[in-house]
């Protein structure tokens, strides 16, 4: 399935959490939202875990801590 | 008197309609959990925040919005499986649970236990159980309060549209039927008409609940899970209100619904970060307390034949126990998610969840040889050296000096010794951190077979009556790729290897010093011990070519040596300084040995430099050669060393030009020319 992040398409294995969606889109920014630096957001603007769901078609943002 | 009476009677129509007024308006309280996955932790706080409500209202209500299962051993592990959650929640009273895709993780017996022993309601609706499994479930249930209000609750659980099952091993749900959930969600609107509120219990996720809401404004509220959202404020969405409160427990779900004269008024929610609250429900604390101190994970699962020692023989196991559980063609295992060095004879199911604490799922791939090579060179780009172990396959990395990556070319046999087919797609296993971690190009976007590592691993120690000799089992290697139109270099008469480096000098750091020592005129030459590579090594007898320096020794081609003059008390401090900051064999030598003292912890506390049996003259001035990256970077000598100068030729052309010289290395670089020495 297909996700995005930042507005970046991001190809994913079916059964996939935030966490790996974040490795794929950059390893860089995967250890800034695991080390607690940021967070990411679903397109309705809600927090989520690092162990959430993905579904197809989803938008996630990567955000500094508010 | 006809004033006295007036009033009387103003009064008696004002208290009237007063307490009918109080009687109308009911506040419904409905706290909510969903994924808690069996993290148990916080629940004694939930039950203490419930309980204190329910002292000032009757009408307060706990749902619980699926995936109970699967995240914590103490809960996945017990015998029977889940049972630490049913005890704990009909303690806890919760007064209805929707099932989430997790349920089905122990498979459909366990699940079926679980909803007949429990004391709380379960509901699906997107399902069909002819044979009974989910026992007295119900597509939905109608809450009553005390004062007639009725509140249908229907519940939904997410559906993958291509297996048309949820997020579980099929065998997990064997022959139940799962329906499709919009259309489940439309053919119950009459919920809505009978009752006075209509709440969807969705373990969809976010955006199938926004989708929900856009299609059905008839629905009032939705309380989600599966994506582990966390909505701090819940918002309306055509008109319905949608809440999720994260995971794992780390939320607790609040909504406020408002009803006068059975008419919902105002519908608010809210979640309570439960890292805050303090007052603990003291029955519910205890019990957290036994079950996480249970024997259940030292309890002895197998008695191995032998002891599986080190990160190879493991990561065979793992991916053995990968291959069993999933019939695959062949699995892959990092060496980074093993995390410890050995299993003993003995083994707990602690030891599992020690050995790979991290809840990775297994993906599953179809892949074509080339594609595998891609993964297994991905592999190498992350420490140059073996770092996937195997199980069906076996691989053979061919290296060669000058080729990107040191790597020619990569040899794949199944598990019968034969090369693989390259015009067909193997099944392949491996765990989401390297699915996602490893980028590599693939076809196959690969699928989850729901299931973590640890509990495959454990299932497969539990099962499997007799394991292979792990210890002489050998499924990846090194090789050195010689093109066989060059001339070899020289021969060597003993083995050339980093064999000993842990604890002292290795025959590889003997041979490179003593290159530098002899082509460069030195007195002393220094080398990192963590620039000789593992894996590579020429054997006694061999033919020794140029293409193998660079692959024995970690520099690039261009890497040269730096000599200059030091002091032998400065040479001294130089090599105390190194040792005691890595706290390790750091240095190679030659021209010199040198005796680390350490304390009974284990500390670096002193090293002793001689030059043969003789303590290093401090006041005498030696001619010294370093590696030139490294006393650049990283020594910190610069001022101690007069006339320095950097080598004409590279690395790897001295070793060259050493060897040519002696054609021959002889037992000479056996020599152990340094000392580990315990001081109380």
């Amino acid at each position: 399935m297909k996700v995005f992040v930042d507005g970046q398409e991001v190809k994913v294995f079916s059964g996939a959490v935030i966490a790996d969606i974040l490795r794929l889109y950059s390893d860089e920014e995967y250890a800034k939202v695991s080390n607690g630096d940021k967070d990411v957001y679903d397109e309705y603007e809600n927090l989520v875990n690092l162990d959430g769901a993905v579904f197809s078609d989803a938008k996630y943002f990567i955000r500094g801590k508010k | 008197m006809i004033k006295k009476n007036i009033f009387k009677i103003l009064i008696i129509v004002f208290l009237f309609l007063n307490v009918n007024n109080f009687a109308k308006e009911v506040k419904v309280v409905i706290f909510h959990l969903n994924d808690i996955h069996a993290h148990i932790k916080n629940l004694a706080k939930v039950a203490e925040i419930v309980n204190e409500e329910k002292k000032t209202n009757k009408n307060v209500y706990l749902f619980n919005i699926g995936d109970n299962f699967s995240g914590n051993p103490v809960v996945d592990q017990y015998e029977p499986k889940g049972e630490p959650l049913l005890i704990l929640y009909k303690l806890m009273k919760f007064d209805v649970l929707t099932l989430g895709n997790h349920e089905f993780d122990y498979g459909r017996k366990i699940l079926r236990r679980f909803i007949l022993k429990s004391n709380f309601k379960t509901i699906c609706a997107n399902v069909e159980d002819k044979n009974g499994w989910l026992a007295n479930a119900t597509p939905y249930t109608i809450l009553k309060t005390n004062e007639g209000i009725k509140i249908a609750l229907l519940g939904i659980i997410q559906v993958e549209k291509d297996t048309e099952i949820p997020s579980t091993h099929p065998k997990n749900v064997g022959e139940i039927i799962f329906r499709d959930e919009l259309d489940t969600i439309n053919k119950h609107e009459f919920l809505k008409k009978e009752n006075d509120a209509m709440i969807l219990l969705s373990h969809m996720g976010m955006g199938m609940d926004v989708t929900s809401a856009e299609k059905f404004g008839w629905i009032d509220l939705i309380i989600g899970g599966h994506s582990h959202t966390i909505i701090e404020n819940p918002k309306e969405y055509n008109g319905v209100l949608i809440t999720q409160a994260g995971a794992q427990a780390k939320y607790l779900g609040k909504i406020e619904l408002l009803f006068n004269n059975k008419k919902l008024i105002s519908k608010k929610g809210s979640i309570i970060d439960l890292s805050k609250v303090k007052e603990e429900n003291k029955t519910i604390k205890k019990l957290i307390k036994e079950f996480n101190s249970n024997e259940t994970l030292n309890k002895v699962i197998t008695t191995l034949p032998f002891k599986i020692t080190g990160k190879r023989q493991l990561g065979n196991m793992i991916c053995d126990a990968m291959v069993a559980h999933q019939s695959v063609d062949m699995a892959f295992m990092n060496s980074g998610g093993i995390r410890v060095g050995k299993l003993d004879k003995k083994v707990t199911v602690k030891d599992v969840y020690t050995m790979h604490p991290f809840s990775n799922d297994i993906i599953v791939f179809y892949l074509s040889p080339n594609e595998i090579r891609a993964l297994i060179k991905t592999s190498f780009k992350k420490g140059g050296k073996i770092d996937l172990f195997t199980g069906g396959i076996s691989y053979s990395v061919f290296k060669s000096a000058g080729t990107k990556n040191g790597i020619k070319k990569i040899v794949l046999r199944d598990k019968k010794g034969v090369l693989l087919n390259e015009s067909r797609k193997y099944s392949v296993a491996i765990n989401n951190y390297i699915a996602s971690a490893y980028k590599f190009k693939k076809e196959d976007l690969g699928k989850s077979a729901n299931i973590t590592l640890a509990e495959v691993v454990t299932e497969y120690l539990k099962k499997t009556k007799s394991l292979p000799e792990y210890k002489k089992i050998h499924r990846t290697k090194i090789e050195l790729f010689i093109d066989k139109n060059t001339k070899p270099i020289g021969k060597t008469r003993t083995l050339i290897s980093n064999k000993g480096i842990k604890s002292g000098s290795c025959s590889a750091g003997n041979l490179i010093t003593d290159a530098f020592l002899s082509e460069l005129k030195v007195d002393i030459a220094i080398y990192p011990s963590r620039n000789i590579k593992g894996g590579i090594k020429i054997k006694k007898n061999e033919n020794i070519y140029f293409d193998m320096i660079p692959l024995i020794y970690n520099y690039s081609l261009k890497n040269k040596v730096v000599t200059g003059y030091m002091k032998g008390k400065d040479v001294s401090e130089f090599i105390f300084k190194i040792i005691k900051f890595r706290n390790k064999v750091e240095l190679q030598v030659a021209g010199i040995n040198y005796t680390i003292k350490k304390d009974n912890t284990g500390r670096v506390i002193d090293v002793i430099c001689n030059i043969g049996n003789k303590k290093i003259d401090d006041n005498k001035v030696y001619k010294l050669a370093f590696t030139d990256y490294e006393f650049e970077k990283f020594y910190g000598i610069k001022d101690k060393v007069k006339d320095i100068k950097k080598s004409q030729r590279t690395i790897a052309k001295i070793v060259n030009d050493y060897i040519v010289k002696n054609t021959e290395i002889t037992e000479s670089i056996d020599e152990k020319r340094i000392h580990l020495s315990k001081k109380k």
